[in-house]
């Protein structure tokens, strides 16, 4: 006889669940087009965990956290919320632009009248004076110093501030242009104060900060905009932190997400790219940054300008551009200055598909005995970056290296690489101006007299006479002769000396929700959230 | 049984302690062997280095680890989990929320994956070898093999970017609609249906490779059970199907789900690191994979104490609940 089973019925409790399952579906649909409806003044972002290093605007130095800064905060000097050239001038920000005297020593700075912090208390001179004096502070102990070491003596008296440097530098203008210059109400803690609550003299001000969860800005209603500029147009702007950037650029097409402040996955940017309906409002931009690979001058045989010339030879650009995305992501470069430089040109020093018997030959005359074993690291927590490094290890390898490839995190592999006792051979790293100028290549990254024990920008310990000489002689410079002063030096440099494989220079994609309008990419910090409004 | 109970407390105790020690070993001394300063990353690139020693100096990390160590297990005896030098606050006001999202998604997760297990494992068992049968089996072994970081991704893109799309696993709507969210969390006290409605994929994501598994376990042991002497003893006084299944086989089932589930539990939270990331829901996984990301050791090795604390309660508790079904275990 067959054995009698029992029809099944699913159990009450499963019932249950899906019930409220779909309950919240239904329920959470409904007040989603409820909110979106509500709150028409307000836009929603979303950044990567870790995007803010600090929010004390005497710490900040990640680029994310600089861009976030055009909305928090007004520096001494700025630039336009303008596209292209125009973006890169120098204009006035809490000061008009300054009265240069005493053959470039002396700058005087006039603060525009009438502004103020949220609490009505004036921002004049003496305020910027204590900013800068915060700056200085052991107990600060911020990255501005390394900036600032030129200023001998500031005075304040009234809406007037006198800078005195030591020496004439022709980047002044533009170095007072970077966000640790915002005011900060005197009498602030001496330390760092990371709540949000010194960022006072922007279109907005930080009304809630969760660390690597959430940021949420509201108009400052002490925000001078005659004076300022009419800038920020919603009342509102949150900021999601540590969302995964696939996921964002499918909230970003679905309308629940207005932009991302950071690198959108170079797959899904390539597809987007295609799509029709959204050339309204994807936009790809140069970045003034650069992706290198750097060569360590104190580790044999890296102090041989053959082999670095060598390494040189063997890259192929092309490959490494395709691995980190292809050209929706970046353009192949062997220049240490980006395009995005005044006075750029093109200068063709090496080829882009690499010339391995040139390599070859060029590591035989250098008499280094092959096969020469060394490491290159480079960071493991952004995308491109180790598929570079593989690259690079597949090409040199072919030409007589054996290198092995060491990734970490970059907070991890930072410490290491910056330390120069460590002494590690070659790596890649992107660098990123913190101002328009070609002192903030040479200086941090070239100029063999600012290496330190740690902390060193340096990674290749280049210390080159010339190349030195050629700084001292460019920094009191100005204007179109001094562009075109660096750019012979980033040419003659790559020539002989050969610090560096420069490989590419990012290109920067935006992706906008379809409510937005008012999309500038500024050259200098890039998409501007203060000029984003509503259609 | 108190013999049994206070063997396995000493075992669970010795597992903490050994996971502290690697956890501590790992991110203290082999991370400042390779040059990676946590008082470097808290002083900020352009510190001196006096200041970075100073800073060392105020975090304790210039002390030898064993020293670091004893510190930190004397505080965790008082309840302290120690101090986030990044986020400036104590580690347990960080892990406490986020244990509390993490225990959201993973006690949902628990209750879907149990559900879906035991309906798909009785029809198994029930209709072994049936059309039915033969469908959930391949389901089942297909849910085993994809894994949760793909599977995760997958969902979102299928069930909460289409249909704003307009489409449902390729079958037009009509409309762009907007059922469910693609990332992001609500707390439960703020808003119940938003919490769910945000939860709902996570859920699934997680779920869906171990209702699998316990839809195995299940269906095999209903089928071992309904041969049993005891079974046919029921069946010959004149119960009914549904009746052996709900009072005798059930009542058997039940008890190893549970101890199945208390092993899990560490698995569980491996899983939800992946499904945390893709929902950006902000749990343990996420805090403790930016705090690595971020050097910040203090929260690193509070969010493994804390989770192993958890994993190890977890097992403990489940060892010691069979040990009461079972004479057996306390026996050996």
């Amino acid at each position: 006889m067959a054995q009698r089973l029992p029809a099944f019925r699913p159990p009450r409790l499963v019932a249950a669940a899906l019930v409220f399952f779909v309950a919240a579906i239904l329920v959470g649909a409904s007040r989603s087009h409820q909110t979106a409806r509500a709150a028409s003044t307000s836009a929603h972002f979303a950044m990567p965990a870790g995007s803010i290093d600090h929010l004390d605007p005497g710490l900040w130095y990640f680029a994310s956290t600089w861009k976030l800064s055009l909305a928090t905060c007004t520096p001494l000097l700025t630039f336009p919320d303008a596209q292209g050239n125009a973006g890169k001038v120098v204009i006035g920000g809490i000061a008009s632009l300054p009265k240069i005297s005493n053959g470039g020593r002396t700058y005087t700075f006039q603060i525009k009248p009438g502004l103020k912090f949220p609490n009505g208390k004036p921002i004049d001179a003496a305020v910027e004076k204590a900013t800068f004096t915060r700056l200085f502070g052991k107990k600060l102990a911020s990255p501005a110093v390394g900036f600032f070491d030129v200023i001998k003596q500031i005075t304040a008296k009234g809406n007037t501030m006198t800078i005195a440097l030591r020496s004439p530098v022709g980047s002044f203008l533009k170095r007072m242009t970077v966000p640790w210059t915002c005011p900060v109400p005197p009498g602030s803690a001496a330390g760092a104060v990371e709540n949000g609550s010194l960022l006072q003299s922007g279109p907005y001000v930080v009304s809630k900060y969760v660390p690597d969860r959430q940021l949420v800005l509201k108009r400052n209603p002490a925000f001078n905009a005659k004076q300022l500029g009419n800038r920020g147009h919603f009342d509102t702007i949150t900021i999601d932190i540590g969302v995964d950037s696939a996921q964002a650029e499918l909230q970003i097409k679905a309308g629940q997400l207005d932009g991302y402040l950071d690198r959108l996955p170079a797959a899904a940017v390539n597809q987007d790219l295609r799509d029709p309906t959204l050339k309204d409002r994807i936009f790809l931009n140069p970045t003034p940054s650069v992706n290198y690979l750097w060569m360590n001058n104190d580790v044999a045989p890296f102090n041989n300008p053959k082999v670095r010339q060598a390494v040189n030879y063997a890259i192929n650009r092309n490959a490494i551009l395709r691995v980190w995305g292809g050209r929706s992501q970046g353009q192949i470069t062997d220049q240490i200055l980006p395009p995005t430089m005044g006075g750029y040109q093109d200068a063709q020093i090496y080829p882009a598909n690499g010339d391995v018997a040139r390599a070859k030959a060029l590591l035989a005359d250098s008499g280094a005995k092959l096969p020469i074993k060394t490491t290159l690291r480079t960071r493991s927590d952004a995308p491109g970056f180790l598929e570079m490094a593989q690259v690079v290890q597949s090409e040199l390898n072919a030409v007589g290296f054996a290198v092995s490839v060491k990734s970490a995190p970059d907070s991890v592999n930072g410490g290491i690489i910056s330390t120069r006792a460590n002494k590690i051979p070659m790596g890649i790293n992107n660098w990123t101006q913190d101002y328009p100028d070609g002192d903030d290549f040479f200086g941090p990254l070239l100029d063999g007299r600012r290496i330190t024990p740690t902390n060193n920008n340096n990674y290749a310990a280049f210390n080159n006479a010339g190349v030195n000489k050629a700084i001292d002689r460019i920094a009191p410079t100005v204007g179109a002769a001094r562009d075109k002063a660096w750019e012979t030096l980033d040419v003659s440099t790559m020539r002989t000396a050969t610090p560096w494989a420069p490989l590419l220079n990012p290109t920067w994609v935006d992706l906008i929700s379809s409510r937005l309008t008012g999309y500038v990419y500024t050259p200098v910090y890039g998409m501007d959230i203060t000029t984003l409004r509503p259609k | 049984m108190s013999g049994y109970a206070a063997h396995r407390v000493a075992t669970a105790v010795a597992q903490l302690l050994i996971i502290t020690l690697v956890a501590y070993l790992l991110f203290f001394v082999i991370a400042d062997l390779t040059g990676a300063s946590p008082a470097q990353r808290v002083a900020g690139k352009g510190a001196t280095p006096e200041r970075v020693r100073e800073i060392a100096h105020i975090m304790g990390v210039d002390r030898p680890w064993y020293e670091q160590y004893a510190t930190f297990l004397s505080r965790l005896a008082r309840g302290n989990l120690g101090y986030s030098f990044q986020r400036r606050q104590p580690v347990a006001d960080v892990v406490f929320p986020a244990a509390a999202v993490t225990a959201s998604l993973v006690l949902g997760a628990a209750v879907l994956w149990v559900l879906i297990a035991i309906v798909v494992g009785l029809v198994g068992a029930l209709h072994p070898r049936s059309l039915a049968d033969r469908v959930l089996t391949i389901g089942v072994q297909v849910s085993i093999a994809a894994p949760v970081f793909w599977v995760a991704p997958m969902l979102a893109y299928l069930l909460a970017y289409q249909p704003t799309q307009g489409t449902l696993l390729g079958i037009p709507l009509g409309r762009s609609v907007s059922w469910l969210p693609i990332q992001g969390y609500v707390t439960l006290t703020s808003d119940p249906f938003e919490w769910a409605r945000h939860l709902i994929l996570p859920w699934i994501a997680l779920a869906i490779g171990f209702a699998a598994l316990y839809a195995r376990f299940v269906r095999a042991f209903v089928l071992e059970q309904l041969s049993e002497e005891y079974v046919k003893t029921a069946r010959a006084k004149g119960a009914r199907e549904s009746r052996i299944i709900r009072r005798h086989i059930g009542r058997l089932v039940a008890p190893a789900i549970v101890v199945l589930l208390g092993l899990d539990v560490g698995v569980a939270l491996g899983g939800a690191l992946f499904v945390e990331q893709v929902f950006g829901l902000p749990g343990l996984g996420y805090i403790g994979l930016s705090s690595i990301q971020n050097l910040d050791y203090g929260l690193t090795v509070g969010v493994i104490t804390f989770a192993a604390l958890v994993a190890v309660a977890a097992n403990a508790a489940a060892d010691l609940i069979q040990a009461m079904l079972d004479p057996r275990v306390r026996a050996q």
